[in-house]
């Protein structure tokens, strides 16, 4: 199983204010330079020391936020191609949707695979939903906008014999031809993150990864609906390595020390409701009859089902909720280890772990704490359990005939 | 539901008093309409005027399918049409002649209701959802500017001829792209604080942006009297629940950006060559009055009026009055020879 290590690169300092929204609406008056300075420099040292450790390195971006200071999954990955040596670098992602100019994309995710000697993972997201306030497209019709993004990109990537034009829907272009192209032939690997079951079934029709965030048990029927489709588009089952699924992490050396870091993951989690009403669920963004149900039932989250069966509302979870859901994995590396295994037996085999090990203000001494326990503790015996799980029959949801 | 255009039959629906008059009369020679107009004893007889004679065929093929279920006592009913393969919805009500077509503002239909009863006592009314607020828009329906040309085809569609335009903030807006086209079919045109046309600097907006509000302030902010006019939601209502949801989504298709206006708009205003009411509330809190005054400067005809105590709805919050305000401005600018359409058959 190959585990990427993951952090947001949060401006923790931003988010003592209690009330305030943290997305698209805190003025960067709260942002002191001086102190991102600090940050960009202190994760990209811990960036180093994930690739020493063994560690895969995810990235992602988000906009007009203190919990994310990446602005662009690109130059975070830029930075990462010479500063690593040997890590699998993963964008997850660059949110298409909102991209005015996907060419620009093809050209600089090219660039940072020739660059890292053919290390990219290329990770393409709709975008969620509150940065559609921030974002010049709008939030209609994002799926379709970020398939013809996908489609250009592709082409630019694996065309090699001079400019062809593009004139889509939402794109044109007069002359594509993309300088450097690729290292990895015909391109790097391509990611869709997924948290539905139709985008999970496209994604399988495509033969891309598919990757899910904090969906905890309810995982199942996701990476279910992958190889049902899988199986209908391409012979046999869906390869193991093309899911992954993205966990926090709450590690120490006791338990109690595990559950105090954990309190970062809870700080992290409620981050992601406090976003102004207006803006948490943007017009066309999820269904007419999905905005239809929100509205009967007064909220857009979903319970997140657990692993006894129960349902929690993420927003207002304890650690032990979170424990349970498979959202967070706490406690020393043993116990981490046995709830990873169970986790895996439950959503069946998947072999890309995305492990959230630093957030909010988990300090520098924490985090390398944690990335060391992790890669000592963890991590080696992750093959086996995938292995393992590889030597079980393979159980099937659907009868496959 | 079949159209009648896939079934290449019509559909069973039991005639309507207004189309036995319309069968009736669609042999007869046509009566000028100043003649009919004077016939106003007729009207307590419940006969129906209609430019049947010189209608063409093409009008009631639009029209796919009739509701018989009366909306409300005073008689607003619905039909679906179908232009040039995009359907919709629409609202109708009142007698004669179509004197009035009614474009509804960014919230979609609700709350329009009693000032379209209170229109359709002075005159035929009709009131389309534009393609996206009721039944699905096709995709490449994405700007006002789209929208425009699907009005302009159900113009045609329905031979609409020497009728007032209305329309209510970002229907204010649509009425505009259409009338920049075309006035051909109208005789005069009234906006109900209009969006489309942008007056502040780029780093203002002219009006507060929708899509940053939460539903409960935005509906607040639209009326002089949230408390007599701010509809809630009833949330048991499965059909006013869509209603809602394909309002704000279908706004967003067509105003995110540039929001709420066409910057090309204001370079084509000097094509609005017909007789222009603009109406806006002083209590506006969404755009603010000086953005109409200055809007019916740049209009060639245009005619500013505020009304007191009103939001940025008027036609919401004062029904009768603003339905009484356009009746006598249609009447005022009814053209002189109403057959005289450039383009119509």
């Amino acid at each position: 199983m190959r585990v990427f290590y993951f952090t947001e690169q949060a401006y923790p300092d931003a988010w003592s204010a209690p009330d305030q929204s943290l997305r698209i609406t805190l003025p960067n008056r709260h942002c002191d330079p001086r102190v991102a300075h600090e940050l960009y420099k202190r994760y990209h040292d811990e960036w180093v020391v994930a690739d020493k450790l063994g560690y895969h390195i995810m990235i992602n971006e988000h906009h007009s936020t203190p919990t994310c200071l990446s602005v662009s999954s690109n130059i975070s990955l830029a930075i990462l191609a010479r500063i690593t040596q040997k890590a699998r670098l993963l964008a997850l992602g660059v949110p298409l949707a909102n991209r005015v100019d996907p060419l620009r994309v093809a050209e600089e995710l090219s660039m940072i695979d020739v660059i890292s000697g053919g290390r990219l993972e290329m990770g393409f997201v709709r975008g969620v939903p509150y940065e559609a306030s921030a974002a010049v497209n709008s939030p209609i019709r994002m799926m379709d906008r970020l398939w013809e993004a996908h489609d250009l990109i592709l082409k630019a990537m694996t065309t090699h014999d001079g400019p062809f034009p593009f004139e889509g829907e939402f794109f044109n272009y007069r002359n594509v031809n993309v300088w450097p192209r690729p290292l990895q032939q015909p391109h790097p690997p391509v990611w869709i993150t997924a948290s539905s079951a139709r985008s999970m079934a496209a994604t399988a029709e495509r033969g891309y990864v598919a990757a899910t965030f904090l969906t905890g048990y309810a995982t199942k029927p996701l990476f279910d609906a992958y190889r049902d489709a899988w199986r209908k588009k391409h012979d046999g089952e869906a390869p193991a390595d093309r899911l992954a699924y993205l966990g926090m992490c709450a590690i120490g050396k006791t338990e109690a020390e595990a559950r105090r870091r954990a309190a970062h993951c809870l700080e992290t989690i409620a981050s992601n409701t406090r976003i102004a009403p207006a803006f948490r669920n943007p017009p066309g963004y999820a269904t007419i009859a999905d905005n239809v149900r929100f509205m009967k039932s007064g909220s857009v989250q979903r319970p997140s089902a657990t692993k006894s069966g129960r349902f929690v509302n993420l927003g207002a979870a304890t650690i032990d909720d979170l424990i349970d859901a498979g959202v967070v994995f706490c406690g020393t590396p043993g116990q981490v280890l046995e709830q990873i295994g169970d986790f895996h037996h439950a959503v069946g085999a998947f072999d890309n772990l995305l492990m959230m090990i630093q957030c909010a203000a988990l300090s520098h001494e924490e985090t390398i704490d944690s990335m060391n326990l992790f890669a000592e503790g963890v991590m080696p015996h992750l093959d086996g359990l995938a292995s393992a799980m590889h030597e079980q029959p393979v159980k099937r949801s659907v009868a496959a005939g | 539901m079949a159209s009648r255009r896939e079934s290449g039959k019509r559909l069973a629906v039991r005639r309507t008093p207004i189309e036995k008059f319309a069968d009736a009369r669609r042999n007869a020679p046509a009566v000028p309409r100043s003649r009919q107009a004077l016939r106003g004893s007729d009207r307590g007889k419940k006969i129906f005027f209609l430019f049947t004679a010189s209608r063409p065929a093409r009008v009631e093929e639009a029209i796919i399918e009739r509701s018989e279920r009366q909306l409300s006592e005073d008689s607003i009913r619905r039909e679906t049409i179908d232009v040039q393969g995009v359907k919709t919805e629409m609202l109708t009500g009142g007698t004669g002649d179509t004197g009035f077509l009614f474009l509804h503002p960014e919230r979609g239909m609700r709350g329009s209701e009693t000032f379209l009863r209170k229109l359709a006592a002075t005159g035929h009314v009709i009131a389309p959802h534009h393609p996206g607020y009721r039944l699905d828009a096709p995709d490449h329906f994405k700007s006002v500017d789209d929208l425009s040309y699907f009005y302009l085809d159900l113009m045609d569609a329905l031979d609409l001829r020497n009728m007032t335009l209305i329309g209510a903030s970002l229907g204010g807006w649509l009425a505009m792209e259409i009338a920049s086209k075309n006035t051909a079919r109208m005789s005069s045109l009234c906006l109900l604080s209009p969006a489309g046309v942008k007056t502040s600097d780029r780093t203002s907006r002219d009006i507060v942006d929708i899509f940053s509000l939460d539903a409960e302030s935005a509906e607040a902010m639209s009326f002089h009297d949230p408390n007599r006019f701010a509809t809630g939601i009833d949330t048991s209502d499965d059909m006013e629940l869509e209603l809602v949801a394909r309002a704000r989504e279908a706004s967003a298709r067509y105003a995110w950006l540039p929001y709420m206006h066409n910057p090309k708009l204001s370079h084509r205003l000097h094509r609005i060559d017909i007789p222009t009411f603009i109406i806006w509330g002083n209590d506006d809190r969404m755009a603010p009055p000086s953005v109409g005054h200055a809007l019916a400067r740049r209009l060639p005809r245009g005619e500013f009026y505020v009304l007191d105590s009103c939001g940025h709805y008027p036609h919401i919050e004062f029904a009768e009055t603003v339905a009484a305000q356009i009746s006598k401005w249609r009447e005022q600018h009814v053209k002189s020879a109403p057959d005289a359409v450039k383009g119509a058959a």
